[in-house]
């Protein structure tokens, strides 16, 4: 779709251009932890913006050291999920305009 | 031996009582121990046994003796041999003598070493870099080396091997020895030496088989030991139990969440969020202004909050005025008889009477919070003719309470105006004669203080008040009396206390600073102690104070021991004159207000004087029959004055009348001790203070004031002229004391 729209339409793309934030859609982290989070799967995926997988994978290891194990992160383009998380430990968010980021943390 | 010997226990066992049993076994245990002295008790333990009747028929039995054994006597044998144990070594020499270099001579060691050594363990480690250690390492290496290069060349190794393993054995033989020579003072000394050879023996065989055993592993990371005395142990332990232990927690909450995320869900997210975003920001934009109106109405409403609350005041101080107009008014009502007698009665008798007056109870001040009090002090207020304040404290040494100041109005007899209460008790006050709010006190603990009753806020509070870091008196202060402002507009007054000080306090903001004017010292020339013995103490009490108001810096002191000094704050080293006035305490003295020298003094011995300040003796002496505790002229005429006793007597004096008695005597109280007497600066009343905290006043009769009934008033310089000549004609004929008021005195 991104490719029919960038080339069909110009406008679309300016559009997509701005969807260069984090945009969290569901959250029941507090708000100091939500900050934490948001932010290191930023720079996560940065980081590792060929490999989703290593991206999830660093952004698991730094929930795990910060707020103690078990982490589950998923990041990926599409994909449906139905998951059971520990109550204010998960946070469902899009970034770039084109991923979505799944943490969560049950034990 | 022990065979034979277990062979006889066992034939005696079947035969011999149970006693005997019992000796049998204890000779086996015996038996079972090696030592010579036990084998030599087990010899004569037989030999007694093989005495027994009946035990003739046993074998004979020829104990077993090494061939230099000591044949002893059985005294001998039974003797005990006592042995103390002690800390110290008997063996150790205690004359060691050795050359001090230092000294260079010899000298006899203090110290002995008190060690002895009966067991010595080596340790099987030996140390890495020891020589042993080294020669180790080097044979091991030579060993691998030459197994590893040739097996035909190993007799060569273990020749050489050998004759190290030997010396090393020869080291090792020597430790052995030690210890076995240790051992020797048990043990059996003729099989001694044979045993050693033997174990030499073996140890040196199993050494060497040690070292090929090492040489074989060929092991080269095998920790190095000393070869010798080395042992391993092992030992088996319990392994502790495990146990199980299980709780249940509640696991922690969980919530289920379902989601698609796919690139359109993404998209319309992003959409929407950016929308959002938009109306948030033209909202924002609408909505810049408020802020403003916010200020505004904090604004309006803080006004309005202090406009309230300045109403609320108001409101208040309203309602207070009001109050205090509606009790004035009950008062008025209450008290209308004793108002009208105030100002219309006179004693319609004084014309009648000559030189005689009277006295009309008037109005009464007591208030619940200085009953117990004693009055200490009244002074009417020079501003507001009916307003009188009154000090309350305690004479009494052993009964101190705290004090107050109240200040009363005729016109509302029943309550105070104003109470202030004070932690000390209060004995004097004076009212500053400019700016009647003005208060100053002074206390039973020494300090003075001024209070403003002006204030609205903390009219409790002094002002000022000395403390004993702003040099405060260390005795009661008995007087204290405003001045003029000095040079700087600041307020001073003077202050009298027993410790002998008089000081002069200025209020310099809202600090109190403070000059001592004189120190009273005590007066030897008076009381002669004994043989020219120092006086006990350095400094007189000084008990009341007085300025004289025609002559500046002149005042008068009385002090404890009855006399009156005349000083001046310009000299204050010396008196200008001492008067000895009284025989104890002098309680008052005040100046005439008419006449610049004549002064009055009343004391505890029962009589008031008059005195002409020029002459040594008084004018006028009078004996009231009671000691008398205060007397106050009158304001109106310079013969009259007003004297209290504690018989609860005032005793009004004109001299222009009756220069030998009082115009008027009159018991007013019938417990209670009077204190203190004032006159009212504009009407004809005066004001008695008594020990039981109630103020009284009453009104002087037509004749107690003639000056003031005189139709044609006479001015204050007739009057004066008018005492002029009245004291002449006292001076012209000598001793005309007033005679004693006999019948007074009980």
């Amino acid at each position: 779709m991104g490719d029919d729209a960038g080339g069909s339409k110009p406008e679309e793309v300016d559009i997509r251009r701005n969807f260069n934030y984090a945009l969290v859609v569901k959250t029941d982290m507090n708000e100091e932890m939500l900050a934490e989070c948001t932010e290191s799967a930023q720079t996560a995926i940065e980081k590792h913006s060929k490999s989703n997988e290593d991206a999830a994978n660093m952004l698991k290891g730094i929930m795990d050291k910060k707020f103690g194990a078990p982490w589950n992160v998923i990041i990926g383009e599409a994909f449906g999920f139905e998951i059971t998380h520990q109550t204010s430990n998960m946070m469902y968010m899009f970034f770039g305009g084109n991923l979505a980021v799944l943490v969560w943390k049950c034990q | 031996m022990v065979d034979k010997k277990k062979g006889a226990v066992k034939k005696q066992h079947q035969l011999s009582t149970a006693s005997n049993a019992s000796i049998h076994s204890r000779s086996q245990l015996i038996a079972k121990s090696g030592s010579r002295l036990q084998s030599q008790s087990r010899h004569r333990l037989s030999k007694q046994i093989s005495g027994n009747e009946g035990d003739e028929w046993l074998q004979a039995k020829d104990p077993v003796k090494p061939p230099n054994q000591l044949d002893l006597p059985d005294e001998a044998l039974n003797e005990e041999i006592t042995r103390i144990l002690r800390a110290d070594n008997p063996n150790a020499p205690h004359n060691i003598v050795r050359f001090s270099y230092k000294d260079g001579a010899y000298k006899q060691m203090a110290s002995v070493d008190q060690c002895a050594y009966h067991y010595v363990l080596n340790g099987t480690l030996i140390h890495k870099e020891s020589d042993e250690a080294k020669r180790q390492v080097a044979r091991s290496r030579f060993k691998s080396k030459s197994s590893k290069a040739d097996v035909s060349q190993g007799d060569e190794g273990n020749t050489a091997e050998a004759g190290t393993s030997t010396a090393d054995a020869q080291t090792g033989d020597n430790e052995a020895e030690k210890k076995e020579g240790d051992g020797d003072g048990e043990g059996d000394g003729d099989d001694g030496d044979g045993d050693e050879n033997q174990e030499e023996e073996e140890e040196e065989e199993e050494e060497d088989e040690e070292d090929e055993d090492d040489a074989g592993d060929g092991e080269p990371d095998k920790p190095l030991r000393n070869q010798f005395n080395f042992s391993e142990r092992a030992a088996q332990c319990f392994a502790p139990a495990h146990r199980d232990r299980d709780t249940m927690t509640e696991a922690p909450q969980r919530e289920t969440f379902t989601a698609n995320a796919t690139q359109w869900v993404i998209f319309d997210a992003y959409v929407a969020d950016q929308e959002k975003q938009q109306a948030a920001k033209t909202k924002r934009r609408s909505s810049g202004t408020k802020p403003e109106h916010k200020v505004s109405h904090a604004l309006t409403r803080e006004l309005g909050d202090d406009g309230g609350s300045d109403w609320m005041n108001a409101a208040k101080l309203i309602a207070l005025s009001t109050a205090k107009k509606m009790e004035r008014l009950v008062n008025q009502n209450t008290f209308h008889d004793v108002a009208m007698d105030f100002k219309y009665w006179n004693d319609p008798s004084d014309q009648f009477k000559e030189k005689q007056g009277s006295l009309l109870p008037l109005w009464r001040f007591t208030n619940e919070k200085t009953k117990r009090k004693h009055v200490t002090c009244v002074r009417w207020c020079p501003e507001y003719p009916d307003l009188v304040l009154v000090g309350y404290g305690s004479y009494d040494y052993t009964k101190q309470t705290d004090g107050a100041i109240c200040a009363y109005s005729l016109k509302n007899p029943s309550y105070p105006e104003y109470i202030i209460p004070v932690n000390s008790g209060v004995m004097c006050i004076d009212v500053h004669p400019k700016q009647s709010s003005l208060v100053a006190a002074g206390m039973y603990d020494g300090s003075v203080a001024v209070y403003d009753l002006s204030r609205k806020a903390n009219r409790d509070e002094p002002l000022v008040r000395s403390t004993a870091k702003t040099g405060k008196h260390t005795d009661p202060v008995w007087s204290v009396e405003w001045h003029e402002d000095d040079v700087d507009q600041n307020r001073n007054f003077s202050s009298v206390s027993s410790d002998g000080r008089v000081s002069t306090w200025t209020m310099v903001q809202t600090e109190l600073q403070h000059t001592d004017i004189i120190r009273l010292s005590y007066d030897t020339t008076k009381k002669q102690p004994a043989q020219g013995a120092e006086p006990l103490f350095g400094l007189g009490a000084g008990t009341c104070l007085d300025f004289n108001q025609h002559r500046e810096n002149v005042f008068l002191i009385g002090t404890e021991e009855g006399d009156v000094h005349q000083c001046s704050r310009a000299y204050t080293s010396k008196f200008l004159k001492t008067f000895k006035a009284h025989t104890m305490a002098v309680y008052t003295v005040t100046w005439n207000p008419f006449h610049p020298r004549i002064f009055a003094s009343c004391s505890a011995d029962w009589t008031l004087k008059i005195w002409d300040d020029a002459d040594d003796s008084p004018v006028f002496t009078f004996d009231l029959g009671n000691a008398v505790g205060c007397v106050a002229w009158s304001p109106f005429s310079p013969t009259v004055f007003a004297a209290v006793t504690t018989d609860g007597k005032i005793h009004v004096f004109d001299l222009q009348q009756n220069k030998y008695e009082p115009i008027c005597q009159q018991q007013v109280t019938k417990k209670a001790k009077l204190t203190q007497v004032a006159f009212n600066k504009k009407d004809p009343i005066i004001i008695v203070g008594d020990d039981r905290g109630a103020s009284s006043t009453f009104k002087l009769s037509p004749n107690l004031r003639k000056a003031l009934m005189d139709k044609k008033k006479k001015t204050a310089e007739e009057l004066l002229e008018a005492f002029d000549r009245i004291l002449e004609s006292v001076k012209e004929t000598p001793h005309t004391q007033a005679p004693a008021k006999t019948p007074a005195a009980k």
